[in-house]
């Protein structure tokens, strides 16, 4: 699971979300797609493609996401 | 912080995480019998064959003539008999089916080994040199070889496992053959003879000769080492066959680097059984009367309760919680101790060092006094000077502290004068769950001294857990400094961890329980006694000998009409929960450590820490304070714990009652201020609560949604989600807009990763 949000060295590679939701972004009023972003943690860096609105930027991330991979990924970096 | 990190690096030398089980250190072998028998429950009776035949040799004899050592030694016979280990190996040696020894490609060797004695020793020692594959011949004065065994064992039966086991090793047996002088068949020095030999190794048997060889057990004469064993050195035939077995490899060490010196004794093992798991069974009877079968190996087997010290995971709950062995835990502890700019940049111990509840017992509880307890410690304040505690463990607690010690609860007040003599110090927590809980106490110490003042702070407890000794200096001297202004006072307490905090960091403070002070008389009218049939007495980790303050609960309780008893063990356990930063460091720790507790009774917990009854009636075990009984305050109560943002509302209610109610104050502290009013369902409310989000967090987040637009809407439920870094976490939630200024909350959660550039998108910058 983790393994496809960062890699052996811990940086990162790609990887994309589900996009279970049909999310509109407030401001641009346009259906939300996934984009990469970048996140970091404790000194590493990883992208991920999640929904993102593709006028502005804005992200929204899912639920599953932030407390299965991301907590997992965050719990690993923190034993690294 | 005098001791450094190699100082408890190095008392875990003496850890006996691998000392060997007693029944092994009395075994003459040290057969290791959980390897034995973990091979017999996994139905693997050949291999077990196999491990009994490496340590003795001549499984047969040994089984027959051993009196069965390790059985003395076994522990279950404190409850019921020992694990039957004779039998069990008889019952191997008669089921296995592949018993032909193993042979061994080794090259064969030059240097010349005699062997003076066909008995057990030395049949014993030619066959180690023979399967190193030295020429050996043994001279043997009878007949027949076996010595003394034809006093104790059936001929036929002992000649047989000398075949069997010798049957791929050579050696020569010379039989009716009396040696009178070894001088003959010594080497002079700088001889090469093939008539004479390298080693002579005697073993001529009870009261045989012993050819002028010293009590240090070997010589040298010319090129030749003699070396003396067995019996005739006064041990027993079992002591005298594994001292031949292990004088085999001191042989060797001679052969290949010159160094004489006789076989050095095993250092005792120092192992101590868990008594814990002794539970009764049955010793199983063989059906046949003879032998075992395979499923009653089995079933014997598993009446071993496999000695091993496990101290540290009886008595530490990160070592049980994280599954590590000490030694792994202090290597992981000491490179995370490695300062910042150091090359290693590793801190594999980062959670369970910041989870650790410091509680203290393992220090107490290590039978060679390790203290991995102290070694965490330092460990905490190593890593924030070198900036590797990730601020989403701390953030919360220390919030809470700077709150708690905020102009919104913190009191520091005497009632009447400038000074006083006594001072209530309730702890941070007690008021939080509920005000009464301090209210009345401190009115019951006005009654008995109209004097007494009040100081409502945070010991500056979570600054010590997080290592920042800076804080933690300030928040003590703080302390100092007020109760230096109120006349130094003696410090009534209600917490026994800032009592516990206190002794270590302000010693020069005065203090004493409250539950002390009460149980030495006075009256509580509003007792309400709960309806127990009987409720076990819980003593908080920091009151662990804290004697007088214990009794005092027992007879306060005793004293309304309850009946009480004691934990199977009193005090001698763990924190229940609530103390380090284990919530936000390892998920599911807390709850491990709190249904630990839990478990130790089945009754209802009487408690006098304001945590233990927060974490125990939070995870649904019964519990009362003493507090709810002598006051009868938790019959007020509705039986559900405080969200945190209620907890903080309660701190500021507690400063507000009390000045308004002792002092005629009626100036209300500073509330928390919120643009919105919030509307969430129960489990949304303890979701958050597990995050340890308060409501003026969301607020936060829809505050700057709706500034920024930045918001997403569900096409599908038409709620909107958004978020804000809250200090170190970022925290999502999922909402609703109602009219009035009301947010219906669905949904909240967080995550520490921080959400890089978003600002800046295809090159261009979004917000500005």
């Amino acid at each position: 699971m983790a393994g496809k949000l960062m890699n052996k060295k811990g940086t990162g590679t790609g990887g994309e979300a589900e996009m279970k939701e049909n999310l509109i972004c407030d401001r641009c009023n346009v259906e939300m797609e996934l984009i990469e972003v970048q996140f970091r943690y404790l000194t590493r860096d990883f992208r991920y493609k999640v929904p993102r609105c593709p006028m502005c930027g804005q992200v929204s991330l899912p639920e599953e996401l932030v407390t299965g991979k991301m907590a997992d990924v965050e719990a690993m970096i923190e034993e690294k | 912080m005098d001791k450094d990190i190699q100082y408890y690096y190095e008392q875990f030398d003496a850890c006996r995480e691998h000392d060997i089980p007693m029944c092994a250190d009395a075994c003459p072998f040290k057969v290791d019998f959980l390897d034995f028998q973990e091979r017999i429950t996994g139905g693997r009776i050949n291999a077990a064959y196999k491990s009994l035949r490496d340590k003795v040799v001549f499984p047969e004899i040994v089984c027959e003539v051993c009196p069965g050592y390790c059985e003395a030694a076994c522990i279950r016979q404190v409850a019921d008999s020992p694990v039957r280990i004779r039998m069990l190996e008889k019952s191997v040696i008669e089921l296995a089916n592949r018993k032909t020894p193993n042979t061994y490609n080794l090259p064969a060797k030059k240097q010349r080994v005699a062997v003076i004695g066909a008995g057990l020793s030395g049949m014993g020692f030619a066959h180690r040199m023979a399967s190193k594959k030295y020429p050996v011949k043994v001279f043997e004065k009878e007949e027949l070889p076996g010595g003394s065994l034809k006093d104790v064992m059936d001929s036929e039966k002992y000649l047989a496992d000398f075949e069997l086991q010798f049957g791929n090793e050579k050696y020569e047996l010379v039989t009716g053959a009396e040696v009178t002088d070894i001088r003959a068949m010594c080497l002079e020095e700088g001889e090469e003879n093939p008539e004479k030999f390298n080693i002579i190794y005697i073993a001529t048997g009870k009261g045989g000769e012993e050819f002028g060889v010293g009590p240090e057990g070997c010589m040298r004469i010319g090129d030749t080492a003699v070396f003396l064993g067995g019996e005739v050195r006064g041990n027993d035939r079992m002591h005298a066959l594994a001292e031949s077995l292990n004088l085999s490899s001191a042989v060797e060490n001679y052969l290949k680097i010159g160094k004489l010196e006789y076989c050095s004794p095993a250092v005792p093992s120092k192992c101590i059984a868990n008594r814990d798991y002794l539970k009764e069974t049955k010793e199983i009877v063989p059906a046949s009367g003879e032998c075992f079968t395979e499923e009653e190996c089995k079933e014997e087997a598993s009446r071993c309760i496999r000695c091993q010290c496990d101290a540290c995971e009886s008595f530490c709950d990160i070592v049980g919680f994280f599954d590590k062995r000490p030694a792994k835990m202090r290597d992981e502890i000491f490179l995370s101790c490695k300062p910042a700019g150091s090359l290693v940049h590793k801190s594999p111990a980062r959670r369970y060092i910041a989870a650790c509840t410091d509680c203290g017992l393992l220090a107490e509880a290590c039978p060679e006094g390790i203290d991995l307890c102290g070694m965490v410690k330092l460990a905490r304040h190593k890593m924030h000077e070198a900036d590797k505690v990730p601020a989403a463990y701390k953030q919360y607690y220390i919030r809470d502290m700077e709150f708690a010690n905020s102009s919104s609860c913190a009191l520091a007040k005497i009632p009447s004068g400038d000074t006083c003599r006594e001072a209530f110090f309730p702890g941070c927590n007690l008021g939080a769950l509920n005000p009464d809980y301090v209210t009345m106490p401190y009115k019951w110490l006005l009654d008995k001294n109209p004097e007494t003042g009040i100081m409502l702070r945070c010991c500056g407890i979570p600054s010590n857990w997080n290592g920042n000794e800076e804080q933690h200096d300030k928040e003590i001297s703080e302390i100092r400094s007020e109760w230096e202004k109120m006349g130094k006072p003696k410090l009534i307490m209600a917490c026994m961890s800032c009592m516990k905090h206190f002794a270590e960091y302000l010693p020069e403070i005065e203090t004493v329980s409250i539950y002390e002070v009460m149980a030495e008389g006075g009256e509580f009218p509003g007792a309400a006694v709960p309806e127990y049939d009987e409720a076990a007495v819980f003593d908080p980790c920091s009151a662990r000998g804290k004697e007088e303050t214990k009794k005092s609960v027992r007879r306060l309780a005793e004293k309304c009409g309850m009946k009480i008893c004691e934990l199977p063990k009193g005090d001698f356990h763990g924190c229940c929960g609530f103390g380090g930063n284990g919530s936000m460091a390892a998920k599911g720790f807390t709850d491990y450590v709190t249904d630990k507790r839990a478990a130790l009774s089945d009754k209802p917990y009487v408690v006098y820490c304001s945590n233990c009854r927060d974490v125990f009636t939070g995870k649904g075990k019964e519990s009362v304070h003493i507090f709810d009984i002598l006051f009868g305050i938790n019959e007020k109560n509705d039986g559900r714990e405080p969200s945190l943002s209620e907890r903080r509302e309660n701190r500021t209610e507690l400063k507000s009652r009390l000045l308004a109610e002792i002092w005629g104050d009626n100036t209300a502290p500073k509330r928390v201020e919120m643009k919105y009013r919030l509307e969430m369902a129960d489990e949304v409310g303890a979701k958050a609560d597990r995050q340890k989000i308060l409501d003026e967090d969301i607020c936060a987040v829809i505050e700057y949604a709706e500034s920024t637009g930045r918001r997403t809407k569900s096409a599908d439920t038409g709620y909107y989600k958004a978020y804000r870094e809250i200090g170190a976490i970022t925290l999502w939630v999922e909402y609703e807009e109602a009219p009035d200024c009301v947010r219906r909350i669905h949904n909240v959660y967080s995550h520490r990763m921080q959400i890089k550039l978003e600002a800046v998108f295809n090159g261009r910058k979004i917000d500005e």
